[in-house]
């Protein structure tokens, strides 16, 4: 046949035949992971990620888990290769190595996710030739402040900082890290329960890409990789080619108007898109900054939205992209500016900035911005027998209205999804009752379509805790899109057990009969707004 | 034999009939093996289901057992009435939040997963438990019937009630019952359905089945006023056992996977009466296919996911792909092709139904030469090749592939989404999927195993007889079943542990009430339950096991109740987890009951032996490419002959396809059993 196109070897099925068998490696990682793990932070809210790299550090596969992470698994896997590399002669990283590590300018993210990598040699070769991943949400990675999420200034305030360090050796798990680890957490023991049970998710993706390298062959597998490259690459480039010329600008300030403001132009070019990051503000002394991969996941989160559901989930949709990002700034921070909030609160502002350029870009398609946060909240205290107990939730609020519909309520919007903890287990498992859990009515921006509401949550301490809440959105509601209304901002208080309301600044020492309440913000609406009175009967 | 008669309260010579309604079919079979297929009545399934019966010979003492998916449907189609929830105040909305996240990761517009309620029908009433199930404030009764006839008023026609901690204490939610039970609409309260924590889980199982009543309950009096009076009907639940059909109209949220339940069963007896091990059953229809893992029996989850909603109600371990005869075949942004999982369903249907639909599986199949239409109930002529060609042509060329290599590709994408399924069955339960028999079944099922079975390694197949109408068998297979479950979290010590004796948890707080004493209350509802049904005592079997998990983890692994369960704990959790650590504590979260009575087993059809007689093909098959197949009629074929692929196997209710290399030989109860061809 003449007309038959072949990518690299691949034709039509084939390309997704292999897009098939490479996904479903992490896929089946992250169901081990889930069914080992002990924390409800992974079991439970989900938060982690699974990806399969190819041998120059590029990602291969990762499976729909937490789009935080999305992304930024090529980024790891180059700073271990380059760090861990056949440089390093004996020394360098071989079959039944396993590395641990959390370092935010080494391949991690912020410091409660750590990372553990094991690289996947076919043959006799020298370098790998793939490196699976798990990376997870921990409760706990010590610092200051309980649950590792709380107002430090600069990154060893944070906790424990891993550099790329080898767990496993040779497949023998070297106890005296472990050690070392565990001993800088305020869980130990469900720390080493979710550090081995990623551990047994990472072996598990080792042993499934040795199955595909002899069934497929190694030359044929690196083929195929590359060709789905390619194809992703493609398609973002098709994607792009509908977007208007010109240059699109955007900028939004992070909360109120003495937070930093962050600035994004967007470029069509031959090549692609050029995104660039010039202007925005300085990097700051307080956990909101972000560093290059967390920047570099929300616009691969923001294309993936854009691209059809079927498209593989590698480097090549980035290929085409340009991405300039001032060196010293809040979103690609120097060590060691604090980056705890970078992942949950930061991520969330630069997905609502590329919104608003890309509403621009591309009138209509886009929605109104979202709640723009992930409220984070965390608990601690210590029992009467001295065990220190901590726990950590993220809460949902208002999605922004569409040229479709409503927004909807409640909701873990863009950079995270993670699961809630049930009132039920919470209350069976810590000193602590939840007192309010409801829509937060009306908080949603008004327009032809409605932003959706937030949430309210309220908790009584029965026991003396420590409450720390990192959010943002407290100042500035979401903004509306096509002339649709802005939602409400959050609001976090402290009820004490008299009654007194006072506003919850970060972080609080609360009493026995404490009551922390959290209303979580609105989405934007969509539209103008028809009043009532011009409404058809 | 008078023992017998005495065992089972029924006269003896009682006939019982399976039904199993699907998308286009109703099939029914007799326990004297007779099968019947009757076309399938969509606006009232009852119709074709009393059809079927009556076909059979249905009379005033017959047992009907049904496998039903009018709920299901309902709730697909989002055809459920509007149903009011009431929580404790202050969680009015707590089923509207759900579990705060959206089902799609990457959606511009997010949205959850559809349910029958609104916030104008949400409401709160004072009234709160502690964890432990002691009142901190007592339950206002009045405001609650207040909050009730305002949902009504609001256009509820049934109400869910879900209170916290319902599952250590109901007397809340019982009051609440009692003071919503004269509004004259159907109330469900979270813990008369299972007495297990997650408040969501157990609310949306409980909003799910008050919204399900009106629905389910109206059709089973129908189908009970079709059948001739006094036949016995039982419904097929999720969980694969039967149930009354008065219990089935009142927890009709038990039912929501009747349907695909059936073939699972069936699955699993065929598995132990060839002695097979370990099987994976793929039951692939016009939409979609089932997996399902068995080994012995079925294993169970205590929550099914439908329609994106996770149901806390007992079922089997049955997983869903879009992947069937109907899925389409289309191409990426970039170029790629993909099957599924949109499916043309059956307006327009395959391309090859002649109303302009998509090119599919089924096309592809038409095309290659892999179906023989003569067979179909419809006839020779039902189905339009040019139409087919012409969808095919187009597709191949968009694909720049040539048509043939289009057509294969389409069947090899559908087979990779079931290997991907079916591995994941295996992965789930921690076994290597290459240790098991395949079991296809259902009208397509057995047009993929071969590719199948050499994708995933699999060596053998079984094809059992009539698998068009499989479903329906394992109806009649089905145990009567009642099952009970309730949340117990105490503490087990790791070494030594023992039922009945549970170790103190923070510090001297918390006790955890003995076991034996729930383990005898639940025992007790659920025997009740059976002999309600019409089993007798002697009939009944019970099995308890009990959810255990370290402590610290919130996953529960379910563990046959034995004498040292920690250490059985251990071993699962090894298999499942890849680890287990003998030195954690192991916590009881909670304990499950089973009561089974068994049924007659039906008469196996058995065949002639072939005495040197060779299977004889009928015809062969017409294909766009080349030559076609050699057809075999299953029902002529005879106990022990062989028939080596490449051949396509027929009867009047499924096609199978063998590959070349392929071995299969007739066994006595018309299943064939293949021994896979080819290298590995």
């Amino acid at each position: 046949m003449k007309n038959v196109r072949k990518q690299g070897g691949l034709d039509a099925v084939e390309l997704r035949l292999h897009q098939n068998l490479l996904s479903a490696i992490p896929e089946e990682m992250g169901l081990r992971l889930r069914r080992a793990a002990f924390s409800p932070n992974i079991k439970e809210r989900l938060d982690f990620s699974c990806a399969l790299t190819g041998r120059d550090g590029a990602l291969v596969a990762q499976a729909s888990h937490i789009p935080v992470h999305l992304g930024s698994a090529h980024l790891t896997a180059g700073h271990i290769l380059a760090a861990l590399g056949p440089q390093r002669g004996v020394d360098a990283l071989a079959p039944g190595d396993m590395v641990l590590l959390n370092d935010p300018w080494a391949g991690g993210t912020h410091l409660p996710d750590i990372t553990l990598f094991a690289p996947v040699f076919c043959a006799r070769s020298k370098i790998a030739d793939f490196g699976v991943l798990v990376r997870a949400h921990h409760a706990d990675i010590g610092g200051a402040h309980p649950g590792s999420m709380g107002p430090a200034l600069d990154l060893y305030g944070e906790g424990l900082v891993i550099p790329p360090v080898r767990l496993f050796r040779h497949g023998v798990l070297q106890q005296e890290l472990l050690a070392m680890v565990l001993a800088n957490t305020r869980t130990p023991d469900e720390r080493q329960g979710d550090l081995l049970a990623q551990a047994a998710a990472v072996r598990h993706g080792v042993e499934r890409v040795q199955e595909l390298v002899r069934d497929q062959g190694a030359a044929r597998l690196q083929r195929a990789v590359q060709a789905l490259r390619r194809h992703a690459a493609r398609s973002t480039k098709a994607l792009l080619r509908q977007m208007r010329g010109g240059r699109h600008s955007a900028s939004l300030l992070l909360d109120g108007p003495e937070s930093p403001r962050l600035r994004v132009v967007l470029q069509r070019t031959p090549r692609g898109l050029r995104v660039d990051f010039t202007g925005t503000d300085p990097q700051v002394a307080a956990p909101l900054n972000a560093n290059r991969a967390i920047t570099i996941s929300c616009l691969f989160y923001v294309l993936r939205l854009l691209l059809d559901r079927d498209l593989p989930t590698n480097s090549g949709c980035l290929d085409p992209v340009e991405v300039i990002l001032p060196e010293g700034s809040l979103l690609n921070a120097r060590r060691p500016a604090a980056v705890a909030g970078g992942n949950v609160e930061t991520s969330q502002r630069v997905v609502d900035l590329l919104f608003l350029a890309l509403q621009k870009a591309w009138p209509g398609r886009l929605p109104a911005c979202s709640q723009g946060t992930m409220n984070n909240l965390t608990v601690g205290g210590v029992r009467a027998d001295g065990r220190a107990w901590t726990f950590y939730e993220t809460l949902g609020g208002g999605a922004g209205a569409s040229a479709d519909g409503p927004g909807e309520s409640a909701v873990q919007v863009h950079m995270t999804n993670t699961l809630n903890t049930p009132v039920e287990a919470l209350e069976a498992a810590f000193p602590v009752r939840i007192t309010r859990y409801h829509l937060r009515t009306g908080s949603g921006g008004a327009g032809e379509n409605r932003g959706g509401d937030g949430l309210v949550r309220e908790m009584e301490l029965l026991e003396p805790a420590q409450v720390t809440v990192l959010a943002t959105r407290r100042e500035s509601g979401a903004p509306g899109a096509n002339g649709g209304g802005t939602g409400k901002p959050g609001e976090d208080c402290v009820i004490d057990p008299d009654g007194r309301m006072a506003p919850l600044l970060s972080s609080v020492a609360g009493k026995r009969g404490t009551r922390v309440r959290i209303s979580t913000p609105g989405g934007g609406g969509y539209g103008a707004a028809v009043p009532r009175s011009a409404r058809k009967p | 034999m008078l023992l017998l008669a005495l065992r089972y309260r029924r006269p003896l010579k009682v006939l019982r009939i399976a039904v199993d309604t699907g998308g286009t079919f109703t099939d029914a079979v007799a326990d004297d093996g007779r099968v019947v297929k009757v076309p399938s009545t969509p606006a009232d399934p009852s119709q074709a289901v009393a059809a079927a019966c009556a076909q059979l010979g249905a009379e005033a003492n017959t047992e009907v057992i049904h496998g039903t998916t009018v709920g299901t449907n309902a709730l697909l189609t989002r055809a459920l009435p509007p149903t009011g929830a009431i929580c404790n105040s202050g969680f009015e909305h707590l089923l509207l939040i759900g579990r705060q996240s959206r089902p799609e990761l990457y959606a511009l517009a997010p949205r959850k997963p559809w349910l029958p309620l609104t916030a104008r029908l949400c409401a709160g009433v004072p009234g709160r438990l502690d964890h432990m199930g002691y009142e901190i404030e007592a339950f206002d009764a009045a405001a609650c019937r207040r909050a009730g006839r305002g949902l009504v008023e609001r256009g509820a026609q049934a109400i869910a009630v879900v209170l916290l901690h319902s599952w250590h204490n109901p007397a809340h939610e019982q009051a609440a019952l009692q003071a919503l039970l004269p509004l004259g609409v159907p109330v469900t309260v979270s813990s008369a359905l299972q007495r297990e924590f997650r408040e969501v889980e157990r609310g949306i199982a409980a909003l799910l089945n008050a919204a399900l009543r009106p629905v389910v309950g109206p059709y089973i009096s129908a189908l009970q006023r079709r059948l001739p009076q006094d036949a016995l009907l039982r419904i097929m639940t999720s969980a694969g056992g039967t149930i009354a059909s008065a219990v089935a109209a009142e927890q009709p949220v038990r039912l929501l996977l009747s349907g695909p339940a059936g073939g699972v069963v069936a699955a699993a007896a065929l598995a132990r009466t060839h002695r097979l091990g370990a099987v994976l059953s793929l039951d692939m229809g016009g939409t979609s296919a089932d997996v399902a893992w068995c080994e012995g029996a079925v294993p169970h989850v205590p929550e099914l996911r439908i329609a994106g909603v996770s149901v806390r109600t007992p079922s089997l371990a049955i997983h869903t792909v879009g992947a069937g005869g109907g899925s389409i075949a289309a191409l990426d942004a970039g170029g790629a092709l993909r099957v599924g999982p949109e499916s043309a369903g059956s307006d327009p249907g395959p391309a090859c139904h002649g109303n302009d639909g998509p090119f599919t599986v089924t096309d592809a199949h038409l095309l290659l030469g892999n179906l023989a239409p003569e067979f179909f109930p419809a006839g020779a002529d039902s189905l339009d090749r040019a139409a087919a060609e012409l969808a095919l042509r187009a597709l191949a060329k968009c694909a720049r592939l040539s048509p043939l290599a289009c057509a294969r590709g389409v069947i090899t994408l559908a087979n990779a989404s079931m290997a991907r399924a079916l591995r994941f069955m295996g992965e789930e339960q921690g076994r290597d999927p290459r240790q098991a028999t395949l079991l296809p079944f259902g009208g397509a099922g057995g047009l993929h195993v071969s590719a199948l079975a050499r994708s995933l390694g699999v060596r053998r197949f079984l094809l059992p007889a009539a698998a068009g109408a499989f479903s329906a068998q394992g109806l009649l297979l089905a145990p009567l079943a009642a099952t009970r479950s309730r949340t117990l979290l105490g503490a087990l010590v790791a070494r030594g542990a023992r039922p009945g004796r549970t170790i103190a948890r923070n510090s001297g707080q918390r006790l955890a009430p003995p076991p034996a004493k729930f383990v005898r209350e639940l025992r007790d509802e659920a025997i009740a339950e059976l002999l309600d049904a019409g089993a007798s005592r002697r009939q009944v079997q019970v099995s308890v096991s009990c959810d255990l998990r370290y402590e610290g983890q919130s996953f529960e692994i379910e563990v046959p109740l034995c004498a040292d369960l920690a250490r059985a704990f251990h071993k699962v959790h090894q298999q499942r987890a890849g680890f287990a650590d003998p030195t954690r504590r192991v916590e009881l979260v909670g304990v499950r009951v089973r009561a089974e009575a068994a049924v007659p087993t039906p008469t196996a059809l058995v065949l002639p032996p072939a005495r040197g007689r060779k299977a004889q093909a009928v015809g062969r098959t017409r294909t766009a490419f080349g030559t076609g197949l050699p057809v075999f009629d299953r029902d002529l074929l005879l106990r022990g002959q062989k028939v080596c692929g490449p051949a396509l196997l027929c009867d009047h209710t499924a096609t199978a396809l063998l590959a070349a290399g392929d071995e299969g030989v007739v066994l006595a109860d018309g299943a064939i059993l293949v021994q896979r061809g080819g290298a590995a």
